[in-house]
């Protein structure tokens, strides 16, 4: 507090608080570009920075005693210094941080006054927003002071340029494995940041909780944060922060799974709605952990969809190699339990090649039916699966091995003894290798019987598939899918969201590229559906009569 | 301060226990639940004395095999839910009870008689991956690996294995939950062999449903309607649902044009124009 009080004593800065006050800084515009807001913060950062460079060269000698206590201050001044040394390999951004360094004296006041609005807050009942933003505003005023050091009265800085130093502190303290500083600092900030409540300061605030998260996660202090990562969820949530929503439910999961509690993380999901308008990269991360906590409930088909949502809205591959293979190992393991097989050219990745080995041998077993294979590509990676996760979920696939096995048999021989199939499948015994065929028949993997007295398996003959009507069938799948993917695409192109599809294969590719939507050009319109249902009965009363004459 | 009173009880609840005293532990056990909703250890916190917590901790398990052993699973699932609380949360606190492998084995397998794959595969999931320094071999447990077996040979269908490991229940708890799953596995054997067999001789079919003489095993095909020649002694299962899926769509695509059309064949005209106009409306909007 003193150095607040050593900076009021000027006669400008007065003035300027004066002027401030007039404008009300605490609120923004709220449409405000993000863009246009980063810049002018950086800008206003600029200006600050010089400002204390200023102050720093020429009136630090004046005022030194009072504005400066020295402990916290130095301290801070060696931390900035390290973090320079530190990030210097940012050379681009290299000259603008050292003038962020500048800015950071200020630090430990600031996260002074955080500290105590937490205080108050606390004290205070659940709702009392309007007392929060009070002191808010107070804090903006006392910040409204600084720049004017700079001598321009008219350019006040936000909280969201001193929360984005905050930030930047915090990631330098995290790089210089300061790690216990980040987690306190960063807690101060996120103290800070809900008292603030600004919309304009959503998207650094997920950042701030998702680097809080990280610190309590190396610091392994998992259950200290549950709690607040859940109150502040349910905050954001109350207060449509949609950026910081999505950033606090990814960092719940990951908390949980990190924990083991996979049926609170279930909760978690069952009861959040995920924010539409999060970004992809947040997006993807939850997909990854709804597929793998579907996987655990055995709820396959589900599971394989959100995995393949998450590979899809993933960054490129080269970019976050680590994600793109995580992903890759549960996908391929879920696509087995489907009684799918991925395909080769997925191993082919340069990417994906090496990590994905020991996947690829439990792949080839399954693929051929042979339990030794298996047994033995698991036992060689054991350790493998054990750190990745996915041993559980591969000691499920045995059966899969089995079925796959049968299949083959049933295909091959029109009649095979059990004892016959016993012996190739490495089955215990006699005995359950009939009602391991009774078990196969009953849930369809093969089309045969078993004649008891005998004791032999007779495959029943394939019909001609292409009497049925499975074919149209495929083929209408096929035609939903693209059709889904067209119109998704409209709707993405339009949003000017970039997506990529690896996963669609060339057929798919091609169709897709034949439909391809200009940008900007007319749209069919879709919103006269009124009319276009109307169409479409007439079209199809034409249609049954004509039906109704041909029949007679 | 620990609670002497509390231990005095539970002492005695440990005895009656051990002397099979079913009548008196029940009552013994309805005291201490009152006596530990007072001292608020049915909640309980980090705050509450360490030595009044295991005490709370045994009584609660000596009621999860109480439960048991009167046959309710419920009353089990309830005790199971509150042991959770000191198995998980208070585990960094409290001395590891010995008794903890035994209750999550039978957990397990109430998940499994239940047919709750799901949450046996979420606990599982849990157990297996879990870092904590006393799960280390939790798998390789006795109490845990008999449940986790039995699954394993019920999905591939070894139901011959599954059958004997009963007879090799780590505790005699185990019993009395597999003896609801052995229900469940008969009945799968007979939907089994409604699909696979034609017909199958009687006595062959108690011996693979595993029943000790014929007459039970008549009764059990009757429930199940199948039909009985008692000069051959034969089950013939009725085959309604056998490829019917594919006989009702060979008639739909060589029948189309006969007089006697059922209703499926409409039902599949229809759903074609429906088709057909959706891609024709998806086209217009693409072109």
């Amino acid at each position: 507090m003193v150095s607040t009080e050593a900076k009021t004593d000027d006669v400008v800065m007065k003035d300027a608080a004066a002027d401030s006050a007039a404008k009300n800084p605490a609120v923004v515009p709220f449409a405000l570009d993000k863009g246009m807001l980063l810049r002018s913060l950086f800008q206003r950062l600029g200006l600050t920075a010089k400002a204390f460079q200023y102050r720093n060269t020429r009136q630090f000698d004046a005022h030194s005693s009072s504005y400066r206590f020295a402990g916290a201050a130095t301290d801070c001044k060696g931390i900035a210094e390290s973090d320079n040394a530190e990030e210097a390999y940012y050379s681009e951004t290299k000259n603008q941080l050292e003038k962020l360094v500048g800015l950071l004296p200020q630090t430990p006041k600031t996260s002074e006054e955080g500290e105590s609005i937490d205080k108050t807050t606390s004290n205070a009942t659940s709702m009392e927003v309007d007392e929060a933003s009070t002191t808010g505003g107070k804090v903006a005023q006392t910040k409204e002071k600084r720049p004017t050091w700079a001598g321009r009265a008219g350019a006040e800085p936000l909280p969201e340029a001193d929360v984005y130093v905050r930030l930047l502190v915090i990631v330098g303290l995290m790089d210089n494995k300061l790690v216990e500083e980040a987690y306190s600092y960063a807690k101060a900030t996120a103290a800070y940041i809900q008292s603030l409540n600004r919309r304009t300061m959503d998207h650094i605030a997920a950042k701030v909780y998702f680097y809080f998260a990280r610190c309590a996660e190396l610091l392994k202090r998992d259950e200290e944060l549950r709690p607040i990562l859940l109150a502040a969820q349910s905050t954001a949530f109350l207060r449509h922060d949609e950026d910081l929503q999505a950033t606090l439910i990814n960092c719940l999961l990951r908390n949980y799974f990190n924990s083991h509690l996979y049926e609170q993380a279930d909760k978690l999901v069952s009861k959040v709605t995920w924010p539409e308008s999060a970004g992809n990269p947040q997006s993807a991360r939850y997909l990854f952990y709804l597929g793998r906590i579907r996987a655990i409930q055995l709820n396959y088909s589900s599971s394989h969809e959100c995995l393949l949502n998450a590979v899809r809205r993933a960054p490129a591959a080269h970019v976050a190699p680590g994600f793109y293979q995580t992903v890759h190992k549960f996908f391929i393991v879920v696509e087995l339990l489907m009684g799918d097989i991925p395909e080769r050219a997925l191993f082919r990745q340069p990417i994906l090649r090496k990590a994905l080995v020991p996947y690829f041998q439990i792949v080839q077993a399954v693929r051929v039916g042979d339990l030794e294979a298996f047994q033995t590509a698991l036992n060689n990676h054991a350790s493998r699966f054990h750190a990745d996760g996915t041993y559980s979920l591969i000691l499920r696939l045995r059966h899969n091995v089995i079925k796959t096995a049968l299949r083959m048999i049933s295909l091959a021989y029109s009649r095979i003894s059990l004892k016959d199939i016993c012996l190739k499948l490495h089955l215990d015994s006699e005995e359950d290798t009939e009602y391991i065929v009774a078990k196969a028949i009953r849930d369809g993997v093969i089309d045969a019987e078993v004649d008891h007295e005998n004791g032999w398996m007779k495959s029943t003959e394939v019909g001609d598939l292409y009497g049925t009507d499975e074919p149209r069938k495929r083929f209408e799948a096929r035609i939903d899918y693209c059709n889904q993917l067209h119109n998704e695409s409209v709707k993405v192109s339009t949003v000017r969201r970039v997506c990529r599809w690896p996963y669609v294969d060339a057929n798919f590719a091609s169709l897709c590229q034949a439909m391809r939507y200009p940008l900007n050009g007319p749209k069919p319109d879709l919103e006269d559906s009124e009319l276009v249902r109307e169409r479409q009965l007439d079209i199809e009363q034409a249609l049954q009569e004509m039906d109704d004459e041909d029949m007679f | 301060m620990p609670d002497h009173k509390l231990q005095k009880l539970s002492h005695t609840l440990q005895q009656t226990y051990d002397r099979h005293d079913l009548h008196a532990t029940g009552k013994h056990l309805t005291v201490l639940k009152i006596t530990l909703a007072r001292a608020g250890l049915l909640f309980p916190s980090l705050d509450h004395d360490k030595e009044d917590l295991v005490t709370a901790r045994s009584v609660l398990e000596v009621g999860a095999f109480y439960s048991l052993a009167i046959k309710d699973v419920k009353a089990f699932e309830r005790y199971e839910a509150m042991l959770s609380v000191y198995y998980r949360d208070l585990s960094p606190v409290l001395p590891p009870s010995p008794l903890r492998r035994p209750i999550l084995g039978l957990t397990l397998l109430s998940h499994l008689a239940a047919s709750r794959i799901s949450q046996f595969h979420t606990m599982l999931e849990q157990l297996s991956t879990s870092t904590n320094e006393q799960d280390k071999d939790i798998l390789n447990d006795v109490y845990i690996r008999w449940p986790v077996d039995l699954e394993r040979s019920l999905m591939e269908g070894s139901y011959t294995k599954a059958w004997r490991a009963k007879s090799r229940a780590p505790r005699k708890e185990y019993e009395v939950l597999a003896e609801g799953l052995m229900g469940t596995i008969r009945n799968d054997i007979a939907s089994c062999h409604e699909k696979a067999y034609q017909a199958l001789p009687l006595a062959e079919a108690s011996r693979l449903l595993f029943f000790d003489n014929e007459s039970e095993a008549m009764k059990f095909g009757q429930q199940r309607g199948w039909n009985f020649s008692p000069t051959s002694k034969i089950f013939t299962f009725p085959s309604q649902s056998r490829n019917g899926s594919t006989s009702t769509t060979t008639d739909a695509a060589s029948g189309g044009h006969e007089d006697g059309e059922s209703a499926g064949d409409l039902l599949e005209r229809r759903g074609l124009v429906r088709k057909a106009l959706e891609y024709a409306t998806e086209l217009e909007a693409i072109v």
